[in-house]
């Protein structure tokens, strides 16, 4: 009874984290993988395997809902993936050997303060609708990095360009290396290069990094699979959870305005971010 | 002045996103049933299962060989069931990369199409080279 009970609790986490994960284009598994670790101690290796499957949920029901393409831009997405999937598979193969060398509380200080870091420039751009006087670069002329998309809420198409296209790469890679240590999407450093260093539309970075974290967990998932730290029953309910969270989210998506998403997620992050580090430091 | 913008690039197809889409979509559908269904039978066929007893299911096993694989699922293994789904949410990715690059290609887009087929290649080395190996 106390099994199910746990079960049905994880699965209503999980949806909040689905909704919320879909909304800002973050998967939800920087939700879950600390409240699994927190809130049930599950250790570390199993909630970022639970983590991963979780983000899978979440982008497979963001997939489901834009079956037209919606505000993906797949063109960029690839063109992002190409560093992110490398580090993906770098970090997942690091979890494996820093768990053995119990470093548990180090990845939990680490992913922490990647929680915390991101608070200032979510903060910074709060009023910010649509980014303004974008200067393509050499890359993104070469690979034709723009486009357009329908703003549901402005009621007009919205053209989009990407610039500093290289810095990006590189952050992405980092980001796949998280997203391959902590079972996390990659989704806030997928969401802030773009938005913030790619100078894309809010909408477009979220849309197109839930494309994205899906692509980037599948990398690592594998390899949590056969090293046995995926539970299917832990992972398969959470998983579940966000699926119906994440459908909602993305039925909300196009009504709403980027300061608004912003403002839902911040108080998540900052909680989340301290409790993190003040359990890695023991205290 | 009208400010004057570059020519857009050929976005991936639409029929792209709609296949791919309806696939994600009939993903959905039987996830949510074989979810359904394994985590209900696991907790009826398991009553004293733990918390942490579920923590430790095997896994690797299972996954590596497909014989006994389909066997768990004949036989009705709930846990079983529960691993196809986790291999259905693995797959939704990769096919929908699959689908983007082929399109791609049938459009002459080769810049883009040569990158999602170089991000397939990875996604398929991590699976099913780097994941033996790590292990």
């Amino acid at each position: 009874m106390l099994l199910v009970l746990t079960l049905l609790f994880l699965f209503a986490v999980a949806m909040g984290a689905g909704f919320i994960g879909s909304l800002a284009g973050l998967g939800g598994g920087i939700i879950m993988g600390p409240v699994l670790v927190l809130a049930l101690h599950v250790p570390f290796p199993y909630a970022v395997g639970a983590s991963a499957v979780s983000v899978l949920g979440t982008s497979m029901a963001t997939g489901a809902l834009h079956a037209g393409g919606g505000m993906t831009d797949f063109r960029i997405g690839m063109f992002l993936q190409t560093a992110t999937v490398p580090g993906a598979m770098l970090g997942a193969g690091l979890t494996v050997y820093l768990s053995g060398l119990g470093l548990t509380s180090v990845l939990l200080v680490i992913l922490g303060l990647v929680l915390l870091l991101t608070v200032p420039g979510a903060l910074a751009r709060l009023n910010e609708e649509l980014p303004a006087s974008v200067i393509p670069d050499r890359l993104a002329r070469r690979f034709r990095l723009r486009g357009t998309y329908h703003d549901q809420r402005l009621g007009r198409e919205v053209p989009y360009e990407a610039a500093q296209s290289a810095p990006a790469l590189g952050v992405m890679f980092g980001a796949g290396l998280l997203s391959g240590l902590f079972g996390i999407g990659s989704g806030v450093l997928n969401v802030l290069a773009m938005e913030r260093q790619m100078r894309l539309p809010m909408k477009v970075a979220t849309a197109t990094s839930n494309l994205m974290i899906g692509i980037t967990v599948a990398a690592g998932t594998g390899i949590l699979l056969l090293v046995g730290y995926i539970s299917p029953l832990l992972s398969v309910t959470v998983a579940s959870g966000t699926t119906f969270g994440a459908l909602f989210g993305s039925l909300l998506l196009p009504r709403l305005s980027n300061r608004g998403v912003r403002f839902l997620f911040l108080p998540v992050l900052v909680v989340l971010g301290v409790e993190l580090v003040l359990r890695g430091v023991g205290l | 002045m009208a400010e004057e913008r570059p020519e857009l690039p050929p976005q991936v197809a639409p029929a792209a996103h709609i296949v791919s889409g309806r696939l994600v979509q009939a993903a959905v559908v039987v996830c949510t049933v074989l979810s359904a269904v394994g985590i209900v039978v696991f907790l009826l066929r398991q009553p004293e299962a733990t918390f942490s007893s579920i923590l430790t299911e095997p896994t690797a096993g299972p996954v590596l060989s497909w014989g006994s694989f389909t066997q768990g699922l004949l036989s009705g293994d709930p846990t079983h069931y529960l691993l196809l789904v986790i291999l259905i949410l693995l797959a939704v990715p990769i096919v929908r990369v699959a689908v983007g690059a082929y399109y791609l290609g049938k459009a002459r887009d080769r810049e883009v199409a040569g990158m999602a087929l170089g991000v397939l290649a990875l996604l398929l080395a991590a699976l099913f080279i780097l994941a033996p190996l790590v292990r």
